[in-house]
């Protein structure tokens, strides 16, 4: 029953979809809440039917898809895709309540909103690489008209970079799979090709891709070029530009789900497809890929501390804070997977929370200079005091969701110094700058914070209306949220774990 | 199978059965001739008559199946000059399914433009060119491909300047003309020194006199001769000034007939030249050079097209571009044809010809519509359209982002099948999906354009579009079906892919010479049979 | 080389002259089809398109290809061009007409032209020549071989140049007719 929930859970939003499109368009926004409700509640659900200990995937459909080229539809929930499902149903039911007052044309947005929570299902539960594929690609093109019909003034140039950077992306991904494809039928024990994400973990196929196997040389094109892919999507900090135009053009709930779940996509690949096909290739050119990662952490936060518009500062915190992920990730460690896992989750609710905010302000005053603001606790302390939740938590500040998966990601890094092979002067090095990233943090948010929040009332902004009960609402469950990850790691760690004992194994990190 | 054999007439009897869609096509023409002898005036008769004489036709070329080498000797008909394989077969079924949707689709909006008294002209020039394509797809020696080609462009270069008044339509022509009399020279001229160097019309004798000969410059200057002729009908890159004119100019539907089943016969021919040389050819550095040389072309003609693309604003002449890319791709797929199985890239370049048909009908059928009703054809005066008819706007939206390739419809899919059997070729196949990817990417640009317009960009307060008027139920399906096909093919494309995987075969004649009648059918399937023979 | 080109003739004394005659026909063949490309009347063209024609007619005949020959003579020499003669004259209202054509034009053609000629005579400098259709020659002046042949191996195309000059025929009509 789970099993067709799970497919269920998928195309529940295109249905959505098609009804806003269908019925009368006053009605679109009521469907859409509805249907997001739906499907937080199958999620949760599933949630609770959720074995923890299974290391393999739960509520596996398979289908032949494309029986000539062996392509399956199959599509299932593990450790590492459940908590980021959770987290995408969640905020789909906060991000339609942002989108609430959406003039134009609602039902076309509503409708494409669903359709990109479509999309982002289907990369979180595929498990079959063409599949993930097609969702992976599917997710841009919602979000190319959502950014270039809905957002401000420069939108279709951030549109249209949006979705040609992350083309550019995917057709690396997808020159990567022919290739796999390709040379998998070497693997004697499957049945000629396979595009079968959990048999490419197998050690058959391991053994193509060993520094020893026939096909190392391509494993290393393919970490390569899959990095890059993902990287685009995270993003990484030399493959970043478009973030900050796309943020700073789409709209506030546009924004907040960008940040909060499709960014996670390019984690989540790292994690699911980059790491465990090429784990040798990943070793050998790890210290590369962790210099990307502090340097994405330490870039991000000097150019968010540099900006004066308050949304491109929080998109470039994006990129700082995605930079701790990138970095858990290479270090290669059991600890740094975790953290970096988290710090997703983590910056998966800040994020969202910190877009929010800025988007209640500017929905009033128009603009988004930093300089130009000030004084708005004195106007609103109880948005204030939601504000600096939010902010802090995205701050990296103990006690809330930001600060665990950052200090699990510099553990994980210093204790790469004890993995064979790698140079402890190196690790210490490296943790240090990705350790100096958190002050950075501190400094730019506090500044910002003192810059918006302190001070007189400005007098212009006397005639602002107060924020609604539908706002505070959203601020709420985010900053519960923010509060309760802050405080029960194990709410994540119970699901992933298992999945990332298997993880470690196909890495070769067992215990490490 | 000369007259004093006497199995000649039984054999001819048998030959006869296998052209019958060939055959129903030429019955038909000369009874769209008799209509208005019957009926002075009247356009719906000859419609009908072209649409069952095609439907016949259709039906004559089911039931080609290769179970066993024995009915394989029985597809090479007539002396070898007409392959009658499932390949063939396939192609001609869409040809016809495509020839019919072409004719609605005159009947629909041509027919205004057309005098009564002219329709039967057009029907016949139109069955014409198909009768052309059908035997392009079978051609076996250079006769058959030499006539063939002559045949499906002497109606085309009629339908392209149909509009006699219409200067550009003129223009068209003529350039289509004199284009097509230069490839012919071209390409007889090759057929020449092919001849002379090997002595004989065959392609498999030709293959088999590399085996012997080697590769001889003047088979080089013989086979690059060829390919310049091929060229021309692929729209590939040195011969393809014509293309957008002739798209500008020529009515609708005949663009759409050209950019479809011109460009899909002559991808079935070049397959059919590739896999002869491929089966019987063994040296496996001549088989790189031509596969290099092939793709080259290919590569060359899509990143052309992309690129003259990106600064098109007429809606028509942007599709002529994407249609030269598109032909770039698919010759991609016909070069690495030499070096993997064959059967691979076979089922998705029919699957690919499959999907495109459908694409392009589309595009041009809102093309159609637009320049109908709104009286211009450059994409930035449908601003702020999708207000005022969204669902026209989203069919031109799902039709260019088909020819895109996004995921989920058609075109995706047949260019990942496509992608799937050229990475197989090593080195050469890789690069080639590196370059169909990387100019995938930069056709976004121009593609989402007629998007950008319609929906981004506000109608103008000076330049006011005029309302469309509600369209005939005709249009509409004829749309219908394009959108649900693309996105059944997106979405499930196991029927369509089974069914091309089922007729991803090719009859390839041995490279012995035929001494004697009854050696002559001596061929064999996608087999080395004939590699062997060389060998020995 | 030049006494293989008769081969196939029985007459010792065509064999001796044969040489001279080659030259002659090439020669020909070659000069007019230079004339044609760099007169700029429309009619003297025609006139040199005449004479080319001969000249390769002349060719095939030593070649012993007598029928292909006659064909030559009476299809394209008598028939086309007298067409194309009486239409240029009969339909253009000043038949002698100038054809300008511009210097680059010129220019950029004659350096294709000598582009492929070059190619061609290295291909052929490199590519060792065989006999290999002296059969088929030999055996081809029989008119009825090849008749036969024409309607029984080479059936397929025969027929579908009748088709091929039906449909001609319809969309000349077409083109030519007043009503639009």
């Amino acid at each position: 029953m789970y099993d067709s929930l799970l497919n269920w859970l998928i195309f529940t939003p295109c249905i959505g979809a098609v009804l806003c499109l269908l019925l009368p368009a006053d009605k679109a926004k009521n469907i859409a809440l509805g249907t997001t409700v739906v499907t937080l509640l199958m999620t949760v659900s599933l949630a609770l039917a959720f074995k923890t200990g299974m290391q393999g995937p739960q509520f596996v459909t398979t289908l032949d898809w494309i029986p000539a080229i062996n392509v399956q539809y199959k599509i299932g929930l593990d450790g590492l895709s459940l908590p980021l499902v959770v987290l995408t149903s969640a905020l789909s039911v906060l991000v339609v309540g942002a989108g609430w007052k959406i003039g134009k044309s609602p039902n076309v947005f509503m409708a494409l909103y669903l359709f990109l929570m479509s999309g982002m299902y289907g990369v979180f539960c595929s498990l079959d690489m063409v599949l993930f594929y097609v969702f992976f690609e599917i997710s841009l093109l919602p979000m190319y008209f959502l950014i270039g019909i809905w957002g401000g003034p420069r939108k279709e140039y951030a549109a249209i970079k949006f979705f040609l950077y992350t083309l550019a992306g995917s057709v690396c991904l997808l020159i990567t799979m022919l290739g796999i494809y390709n040379v998998t039928s070497s693997a004697d024990f499957i049945n000629g090709n396979t595009w079968d994400m959990m048999a490419l973990q197998s050690e058959a196929v391991q053994a193509l891709f060993a520094p020893s196997g026939e096909y190392w040389y391509f494993a290393r094109w393919a970490f390569w070029l899959t990095f890059i892919a993902f990287a685009i999507k995270i993003p990484v900090a030399p493959f970043h530009t478009w973030l900050p135009d796309a943020h700073v053009e789409a709209p506030t709930p546009i924004s907040m789900i960008l940040a909060g779940v499709l960014l996670k996509m390019g984690g989540y690949a790292l994690m699911r497809i980059t790491y465990p096909l090429f784990p040798d290739a990943a070793s050998l050119f790890w210290e590369c890929v962790a210099t990307i990662g502090v340097f994405g952490i330490i870039y991000g936060a000097l150019c968010a501390m540099a900006q004066t518009d308050w949304k491109k500062l929080v998109a470039y915190s994006s990129v700082s804070h995605m930079g701790y992920v990138t970095l858990g990730i290479a270090v290669l460690t059991r600890t740094g997977f975790d953290g970096a896992y988290y710090q997703m989750i983590g910056h998966g609710i800040t994020s969202a929370m910190m877009f929010f905010l800025v988007g209640v302000v500017y929905e009033r005053a128009h603009h988004r200079e930093i300089n130009k603001f000030g004084g708005l606790w004195l106007k609103w302390p109880q948005y204030g005091g939601w504000s600096m939740l939010g902010f802090f938590a995205g701050m990296g500040l103990p006690g809330l969701c930001g600060f665990i998966g950052e200090v699990m990601v510099l553990l994980g890094t210093f204790h790469a110094a004890d993995r064979a092979g790698a140079d402890p002067t190196f690790v210490y090095i490296l943790g240090s700058f990705a350790a100096f990233g958190v002050v950075l943090t501190a400094g730019y948010i506090l500044w910002m914070f003192q810059r918006i929040y302190m001070g007189k009332t400005r007098e212009e902004y006397e005639h602002f209306e107060k924020p609604n009960a539908r706002e505070y609402a959203i601020m709420v469950t985010l900053g519960i949220a923010a509060l309760i990850f802050g405080i029960a790691p194990l709410l994540v760690f119970n699901y992933t774990h298992a999945t990332f004992e298997n993880l470690m194994a196909v890495i070769g990190l067992a215990g490490s | 199978m000369l007259l004093s054999d006497p199995q000649w007439l039984p054999q001819l009897m048998a030959d006869l059965k296998l052209v019958m869609p060939e055959l129903w096509l030429v019955v038909t023409m000369c009874l769209v001739l008799i209509v208005p002898f019957i009926r002075k005036g009247n356009v719906i008769l000859p419609v009908f008559v072209t649409i069952f004489g095609l439907l016949m036709a259709l039906l004559a070329s089911q039931g080609v199946h290769l179970d066993s080498i024995d009915t394989a000797r029985q597809g090479l008909v007539f002396s070898n000059s007409l392959a009658i394989d499932p390949f063939s077969s396939l192609f001609k079924t869409l040809l016809m399914i495509f020839a019919m949707l072409v004719v609605v689709q005159w009947t629909l909006f041509g027919r205004d433009n057309t005098h009564a008294l002219d329709a039967p002209d057009f029907l016949c020039l139109l069955l014409g060119a198909t009768f052309g394509m059908s035997l392009m797809a079978s051609a076996n020696n250079l006769i058959m491909i030499f006539i063939a080609t002559e045949s499906a462009s002497i109606p085309s270069y009629a339908l392209a300047g149909f509009r006699k008044k219409n200067k550009i339509s003129t223009e068209g022509s003529l350039k289509y003309v004199l284009f097509g009399s230069v490839s012919s020279a071209l390409m007889l001229y090759g057929m020449s020194m092919l001849y002379g160097v090997s002595g004989s019309l065959q392609l498999s004798h030709i293959a088999g006199t590399i085996n012997s000969q080697g590769m001889t410059p003047l088979m080089v200057v013989g086979l690059v001769g060829m390919l310049g002729g091929f060229a021309f009908k692929l729209s590939a890159v040195p011969m393809h000034f014509w293309c957008p004119d002739v798209f500008e100019g020529a009515p609708t539907e005949v663009t759409t007939f050209l950019s479809v089943a011109s460009k899909g016969a002559a991808i079935c021919m070049l397959a059919r030249v590739i896999q002869n040389f491929g089966t019987i050819v063994y040296n496996e550095e001549i088989l790189t050079g031509i596969a290099l040389g092939v793709g080259a072309l290919g590569a060359v003609t899509a990143t052309w097209g992309n690129l003259v693309a990106l600064h098109q604003s007429n809606l028509k002449r942007l599709l002529a571009y994407s249609s030269i890319s598109h032909a770039g791709y698919m010759i991609m797929g016909c070069a690495v044809l030499l070096l993997v199985d064959p059967k691979l890239i076979l089922s998705a370049l029919l699957f690919y010809v499959l999907v495109y048909m459908f694409m392009n009908l589309g595009a041009f059928t809102v093309a159609a519509v637009l320049e109908r009703h709104l009286g211009t054809l450059d994409i930035a005066d449908y601003a702020g359209l999708f207000k005022k008819s969204p669902t026209l706007a989203s069919l031109l939206i799902v039709f260019m982002l088909s020819l895109f390739g996004m995921p989920g419809l058609g075109g995706f899919m047949g260019k990942f099948l496509l992608g799937a059997g050229m990475i197989k070729a090593g080195t050469l196949g890789t690069v080639l999906v590196g370059i169909l990817l990387l100019n995938t990417v930069f056709s976004l640009w121009y593609y989402l354009r007629p998007a950008y317009f319609m929906i981004f960009v506000d109608e103008q307060e000076d330049k006011t579009l005029p309302v469309i008027a509600p369209l005939r139920p005709a249009i509409w399906t004829i749309l219908g079906v394009c959108c649900v096909m693309l996105f059944w093919t997106g979405l499930l494309p196991a029927v369509g892919t089974d069914i091309a995987e089922d007729n991803g075969q090719m009859i390839v004649a041995s490279a012995k010479r035929a001494q004697d009648t009854n050696s002559q059918h001596t061929s064999n399937v996608n087999e080395p049979i004939a590699k062997a023979d060389a060998h020995r | 080389m030049f006494t293989t080109l008769a081969a196939g003739t029985d007459s010792e004394s065509l064999a001796q002259v044969a040489p001279f005659l080659y030259l002659i026909f090439a020669a020909i063949t070659i000069l007019s089809a230079w004339m044609i490309v760099i007169s700029q009347n429309i009619v003297r063209m025609a006139m040199y398109l005449l004479f080319t024609l001969g000249g390769v007619a002349g060719l095939y005949f030593l070649m012993s290809a007598e029928f292909l020959a006659a064909i030559q003579l009476i299809v394209y020499a008598g028939g086309t061009l007298i067409l194309i003669v009486f239409g240029v004259m009969l339909t253009s209202k000043n038949p002698f007409i100038r054809l300008q054509t511009m210097l680059w034009e010129r220019c950029v053609a004659i350096g294709l032209g000598l582009l492929l000629a070059m190619l061609m005579v290295i291909a052929l400098a490199n590519t060792p020549i065989k006999q290999t259709g002296t059969e088929a020659v030999a055996q081809n002046h029989d008119i009825h071989t090849l008749a036969i042949t024409m309607l029984s191996k080479y059936l397929v195309p025969f027929e579908v140049a009748a088709v091929l000059l039906l449909v001609v025929m319809i969309g000349a009509a077409y083109m030519a007719r007043r009503r639009a």
